[in-house]
């Protein structure tokens, strides 16, 4: 065969077996093809997010992404509502965090002590904070293209409003606050002073958090200190002139329920100190078992029951009946305060000097005598002094908020979860996926064709080869 | 003149030539070998290019059928509060070890496979087959191990009972294999399904997020407060008695927020930036400012509707009571002539190499059951006591005679009561509700995304490539020199059978 002849019909055979295994990764490419939808990003810079805790300090995580409230909004604004439900975009959305390519041996490496790293931190404890997002259109094969993409656009959107409710900062006003009027003096005060209190704790929380915070040159230590101020000056002031003055709406009725407290807490503390006699009885007739070991030529055993646990749980209980007990008896005395004050007794100090030359004081008791407008007097002013109180509260609380709201801004927004345009992935012809596919198919054919090629060019030299001999 | 007596001469040697006229002398001209390789040189250079191919394909051919299946991995650790002593380790919530044949168990499996498309059927058994789960030592055990192991090699009894009394702890993590090619049921069969490498990441994905669906489902407490106000009747119920059921309902939510973890206490809701511990807080003030002080007026007043219809009522709750006290009495005294009475176990100790022995008691794990009883026993009989001595206070309270203005003045505070004890409740539900879908709550267990990726084909077929590919040209190079030693041979058998071809094979190479 000439060489030219056998090239051409070589460079033929491998041009068929190509086209045949192309035909073939065609078809099979098209009979199972890869699945189509749309995918995104969102990634999450704000601080924290590295150990996995959001700008409110709480661990965070994307079920928010496939919650009912947040892809049925996400329906309706993509003007798809009707058409489908959140069931069907729940069961194709598929979410994965993106993580090192050898994570699994990161976290779980172990560093011998033969090595000279023993002393390294091997076990690292990693969050994802980019993840992918995909929505497959399994649940409508024809659903358009544009569609689809809007689809997700849409929920990568609510999401992100969601995540920034979820996770921000957010104070709400007081709602016991709201008919304080209904309530006597020393009551409208106590509500006030809870209030302030559950304010100033919070502030301080965020403090000592966030203490780089500034709005204004002003942080959140000085919102915790204007509400000390408040509670330190206005507060107190109201109390003094209220518990000095008894000043009340219903005086009986609050001795009434004082004595009624003051009655039910020494019931409580009457039994709590019989169980807690009780329980110390059987702690002292308990006989702990010995600890004994057993010594063998080979090993030393320890032999013991479950004496030691059950005297432990003895004395758990008799531990919380004593807690119990300082608790009661702390609201005892602080409602005896009360209900001394409220009663009206002022007391005034009489100075004698002791024997080693320092003044000391002795107590004694007079009854202060006020008269009816006197005493309607100072109720408006502590009705007038509480108003402001109220007043001020709410200024600070509004700030407070404003505070809030603006370090939730710093911490979340478009670029601190940042979402990537959504795209589009289908089983194209020219994709990775399908020339792989035709590498598979088609290579083998043609290394066959090849051989075919090779085994028919070798016969027939051989046979030429006999012929010239 | 011819010798006819042809005699050695002394000291001659004599050569023996043995002519045997059946031997063949065959002998190979290798340098006609070399001339006939190079006159084939053409064809074999084909013949090597063919086996070189050959050589080449036949492992990436191979590859289709031996190549190791894909295997996907993730790291799952554990997110929850554990009791204290316990934390880094593999316990389940309430402290108990974690049993990680949760992972391949069946509900576990159904749930992953649930609406899940696969390109092969694939059963849960097949599935379980193909699933590993892999423990991680924390760094003290693994620390303990490596010891001892070394240690191991001594021989050394003690070395040994070391090892096996050695305390092993495993981090808060394990590792989650999953391998493709799942073999079916049936064990004799062929068959091999591999899934794609999506859908075996994805299928892992799946198995490990219902496994964290599962111990939600087992250890979260996601109880709402009990409701005990819907049920009060302010038609049916007197003033007294309406503000005995608020009081009931404060201290149930009191309780159920108590009986929280402190991680959940401290939990911040985003919609109302209050903790549970400042909503019990504003529960204990209402109970104060609201409640008690409601209280006061009615009974300090007497104000109430039927007042021996609830003195009734009182007298009624304090028998029962009374009854069930006397009840915890019995038992009591049952178990503590019982404890006086038990006969514990008695040790006797010996010393070794000492004549001396002594005994020891030992508690049984009857007579502890029966202390903690009666324990619980006191406690019981303490909490009847005071219910009933607040009852009685109750019933002491009740006195004078009720205007009906007092009555709908009260009824109007009453009212606003329970607004205020309603509007805590719908609080604190909506508090645990948020918390609920929180990841406090949704998530026991995060895991990696799962990872692994198939050697690529070349990579892994490359050695035998490149074996395969040698053994393919000495193949090549030893036909070339077969086909050129071939003729030799033949020419060889010819020249024998023919002397005369022979010669003129002779006088041809002279020639």
């Amino acid at each position: 065969m000439k060489k030219t002849h056998w090239l051409r019909n070589t460079l033929i055979t491998l041009i068929v077996c190509g086209l045949a295994g192309l035909i073939i990764a065609f078809i099979m490419f098209n009979a199972n093809p890869g699945r189509t939808g749309v995918s995104s990003f969102v990634e999450f810079a704000f601080d924290g997010a590295a150990e996995g805790k959001a700008p409110n300090g709480y661990r965070f995580d994307l079920n928010d992404l496939t919650s009912d409230e947040v892809l049925s909004a996400a329906l309706k604004e993509a003007g798809l509502d009707g058409k489908y439900t959140v069931d069907e975009i729940k069961a194709n959305l598929q979410i994965s965090g993106v993580y090192p390519k050898n994570i699994v041996e990161q976290m779980t490496k172990y560093e011998s002590l033969l090595t000279g790293n023993a002393g390294k931190v091997n076990a690292v404890d990693y969050h994802a904070t980019m993840y992918s997002v995909t929505l497959y259109n399994d649940f409508d094969k024809s659903i358009a293209h544009a569609d689809l993409e809007q689809l997700l656009s849409a929920i990568m959107t609510e999401f992100r409003t969601k995540f920034e409710k979820t996770y921000s900062v957010f104070l709400a006003k007081d709602s016991l606050l709201d008919n304080l009027a209904d309530y006597d003096y020393p009551q409208q005060l106590e509500l006030l002073e809870g209030s302030v209190k559950r304010y100033t704790d919070f502030a301080k929380q965020m403090a000592e958090e966030h203490a780089e915070f500034l709005l204004n040159g002003e942080g959140f230590a000085d919102i915790a200190s204007k509400y000390e101020t408040l509670s330190s000056s206005d507060l107190d002031r109201l109390s003094g002139l209220v518990t000095m003055n008894a000043l009340s709406k219903d005086q009986d009725r609050i001795v009434s329920q004082y004595e009624n407290q003051i009655k039910v807490l020494q019931i409580h503390l009457a039994e709590l100190e019989q169980l807690a006699k009780d329980t110390e009885y059987l702690i002292s007739q308990y006989n702990k078992d010995d600890i004994i070991y057993v010594s063998t030529a080979e090993a030393l055993q320890q032999v013991s029951g479950n004496s030691t646990q059950t005297y432990d749980q003895l004395v758990a209980a008799r531990q919380e009946t004593e807690n119990e007990i300082a608790e009661k008896n702390k609201e005892l005395a602080q409602i005896q305060l009360k209900l001394s004050d409220i009663t009206g007794k002022a007391q005034t100090a009489k100075t004698s000097t002791t024997e080693s030359g320092e003044d000391s004081a002795e107590g004694t008791t007079e009854t202060v005598t006020v008269s009816a407008e006197e005493r309607e007097a100072q109720k408006a002013v502590v009705e007038k002094g509480i108003a402001s109180a109220v007043t001020k509260l709410n200024k600070i609380t509004d700030d407070f908020s404003a505070y809030l709201k603006a370090y939730s801004e710093r911490e979340m927004n478009d670029s601190t979860v940042a979402i990537t345009a959504v795209k589009y992935n289908a089983p194209k012809i020219l994709s990775g996926a399908f020339l792989k596919q035709v590498v598979r198919e088609a290579g083998p054919i043609c290394v066959l064709g090849f051989i075919a090629c090779m085994i028919c060019l070798i016969v027939s030299r051989v046979k030429e080869s006999k012929k010239k001999a | 003149m011819e010798n006819k007596n042809p005699l050695p001469k002394e000291n001659q040697q004599i050569q023996l030539v043995v002519n045997r006229p059946e031997s063949e002398e065959t002998t190979i001209d290798l340098g006609r070998v070399f001339h006939n390789m190079k006159v084939k040189s053409r064809i074999f250079a084909w013949v090597l290019v063919l086996c070189l191919v050959v050589g080449i394909s036949v492992p990436l051919l191979l590859y289709q059928f031996q190549k190791t299946p894909l295997t996907v991995t993730s790291v799952v650790t554990l997110r929850y509060d554990v009791p204290a002593g316990k934390e880094g380790t593999l316990v389940t919530p309430d402290g108990a070890d974690l049993d990680l044949n949760t992972v391949t168990s069946a509900p576990v499996l159904q749930k992953a496979l649930e609406n899940l498309t696969l390109s092969q059927p694939l059963t849960i058994e097949m599935i379980r087959n193909n699933l590993m789960v892999t423990r991680v030592l924390t760094e003290d055990s693994s620390r303990t191990q490596e010891i001892l192991s070394g240690l191991a090699d001594a021989k050394d009894t003690e070395v040994y009972n070391r090892l096996e009394e050695a305390k092993i702890e495993y981090q808060n993590r394990f590792i989650v294999s999953l391998s493709n090619s799942f073999t079916p049921d049936n064990e004799e069969s062929r068959i091999r399904y591999e899934l794609k490498d999506e859908e075996l990441r994805i299928l892992l994905n799946r198995i490990l997020d219902a496994y964290n669906d599962t111990l939600v489902r087992q250890y979260a407490d996601v109880r709402l407060p009990e409701d005990k106000l819907s049920l009060i009747d302010t038609e049916e119920l007197d003033i007294p008695e309406v503000l005995d059921s608020l009081n009931t309902a404060l201290n149930s939510m009191l309780t159920y927020c108590n009986e929280k973890p402190d991680a959940v206490k401290e939990y911040r809701s985003w919609q109302t930036g209050l903790t549970l511990n400042e909503w019990m807080e504003s529960i204990r003030t209402i109970q104060s400012v609201s409640i008690d002080y409601l209280d006061a007026y009615v009974y300090a007043r007497g104000i109430m509707r039927d007042r021996d219809t609830v003195a009734l009522t009182y007298r009624y709750r304090i028998r029962t009571l009374q009854g069930d006290l006397d009840k915890v009495n019995e038992n009591i005294s049952k178990n503590r002539e019982i404890l006086k009475n038990y006969k514990n176990n008695e040790v006797y100790v010996s010393m070794q190499e000492s004549d001396s022995a002594r005994t020891t008691k030992m508690t049984t794990a009857y007579y502890n059951k029966l202390v903690l009883e009666q324990q619980e026993y006191y406690a019981n009989a303490a909490s009847l006591r005071t219910e009933i001595a607040e009852t009685q206070n109750k019933l002491d309270r009740l006195s004078g005679s009720t205007k009906k203005a007092e009555i709908r003045d009260v009824e109007s505070e009453l009212e606003k009561a329970i607004a205020s004890v309603k509007s805590l409740y719908e609080s604190v539900r909506a508090h645990m509700t948020e918390l609920f879908v929180s990841p406090l709550y949704t998530t026991y267990s995060e895991h990696s995304a799962p990872q692994g990726e198939a050697e690529n084909f070349l990579k892994a077929s490359s050695k035998k490539m490149i074996i395969f590919g040698v053994i393919g040209v000495v193949v090549a190079c030893g036909l070339w020199f077969l086909a050129a030693l071939a003729p030799e041979f033949r020419r060889n058998h010819k020249e024998y059978d023919d002397p005369k071809a022979k010669a003129d094979g002779k006088e041809a190479a002279e020639a």
